[in-house]
């Protein structure tokens, strides 16, 4: 192997080096990103019909990935997206048009 | 059944209802106001109506059977106000005596179409628990055929899909409603046109509406059904027929009458459609003259909610 071959040898292992670390950095990235996870203490919610308003009217709001609601309780879990947000303003919008009425919020941030 | 032991029922009930209130989810099988919709959604219930009448002890020997199905389309105009259209199509027939002779006729088409608006002037939510108040108002357009004819010439007003008359109601309508079980009620009272000097009895209603829930029997987080049993009453009062002749108001002495039906039954409720089931069973017939009485009225049908 001549001097010329082990030098481009050398500058491919240092490209490949360089991009496994801009590769390591970018997944740091996005696993530190977080989704927002909403508690919604919901007054009204009675039955499985009301579970599926309750779905249909927050699971359009931009950003939200999942509604679940637990009858049980009357707490409804909204998954946001990272970088968006539900407000309180919003959330008892959506849920007063949907016929029932909101009684408190709590957020979490949620490692992904 | 004496006219004071009716009266006695009439003001149980309606007791009953002042400290109960409206249907806002499962909501009751034979009365359409306690539906609920939300905001910009839709819901569509359809009905199979089948009922059958008592053998009649006239000369006549009528044997009348009446099947309906009927359509519901509900709007959310916003979470208080509401707008209802029900559309139903009659299958008709009637076996007589007359003359020595036995005839059937029959008929089928569309039947008058109902519009209404319901407003929830009360709403006070619980933690799983829910009372509303709401009143609603409406009319009923003469969208039916009033008018058939067959071989033996104009069809009796019962047996045509439709009245040719424009009838007005209005009435209140309350709900109740926790996790385990619901209670709708409603007071109505409905104005009857006139049509061809003809005027059908005004009604007066109350109904009540108690829905148990069966199964699960402990909720658990993931609970998405519920299996309800259903028990209703409902007293209707209808007066007579009334006929005008030369400007003179004459009553129908074979028309009209009070009823008072329980009514068992079954509701599935799950988050988008409900499947429901109930049999009207008349505890109480009261008609006058010959009226052709109630034996039963079977309704099942679904619920759509989208």
């Amino acid at each position: 192997m001549n001097k010329s071959n082990l030098v481009s040898l050398k500058s491919l292992l240092q490209g490949l080096l360089f991009s496994l670390f801009i590769i390591s950095l970018t997944l740091s990235t996005i696993s530190s990103a977080a989704e927002t996870h909403y508690q919604l203490q919901v007054n009204g919610l009675v039955c499985p019909f009301c579970e599926y308003n309750v779905q249909k009217k927050l699971g359009k709001l931009d950003g939200v990935l999942k509604v679940t609601a637990n009858l049980k309780d009357g707490v409804v879990n909204v998954l946001v997206a990272d970088g968006k947000t539900l407000s309180e303003k919003q959330a008892k919008k959506e849920l007063t048009e949907a016929g029932f009425t909101l009684k408190s919020i709590e957020s979490h941030q949620r490692k992904k | 059944m004496s006219t004071v032991t009716l009266r006695v029922a009439a003001v149980m009930i309606a007791s009953i209802m002042v400290f109960v209130t409206i249907g806002v989810n499962a909501a009751a099988i034979t009365f359409n106001t306690a539906l609920p919709v939300a905001k910009g959604a839709f819901v569509i219930r359809e009905q199979l109506m089948v009922r059958r009448f008592k053998n009649d002890l006239s000369p006549m020997d009528r044997d009348l059977n009446v099947n309906a199905l009927i359509s519901v389309l509900g709007y959310g105009i916003n979470a208080k106000f509401a707008l209802f259209a029900a559309v139903p199509y009659f299958d008709k027939s009637l076996d007589l005596t007359a003359m020595s002779q036995q005839f059937t006729r029959s008929t089928r088409g569309v039947g008058d179409s109902k519009l209404f608006a319901r407003y929830t002037f009360l709403q006070h939510d619980e933690r799983s628990k829910t009372f509303r108040i709401a009143g609603f108002g409406g009319f009923k357009a003469p969208t039916g055929n009033d008018n058939k004819i067959d071989r033996l010439g104009r069809l009796p007003l019962t047996l045509q899909s439709g009245s040719g008359a424009w009838d007005y109601f209005a009435g209140i309508v309350m709900t109740y409603q926790t996790l385990d079980y619901q209670i709708d009620s409603q007071l109505s009272y409905s104005q009857k046109g006139t049509t061809n000097n003809f005027r059908a009895g005004n009604e007066a209603r109350a109904d009540i509406s108690f829905q148990y829930r069966l199964s699960p029997q402990q909720l658990s987080s993931d609970t998405h059904s519920f299996l309800y049993c259903v028990l209703e009453a409902n007293l209707i009062n209808l007066n007579n027929n009334r006929l005008l002749v030369n400007n003179n108001a004459i009553n129908d002495a074979n028309s009209g009458g009070t009823t008072l039906y329980l009514t068992p039954g079954i509701q599935y409720v799950t988050m988008k459609y409900i499947l429901e089931a109930a049999v009207q069973v008349p505890v109480i017939q009261n008609l006058n003259g010959s009226a052709l009485a109630t034996d039963y009225i079977f309704t099942t049908g679904f619920r759509v909610n989208f």
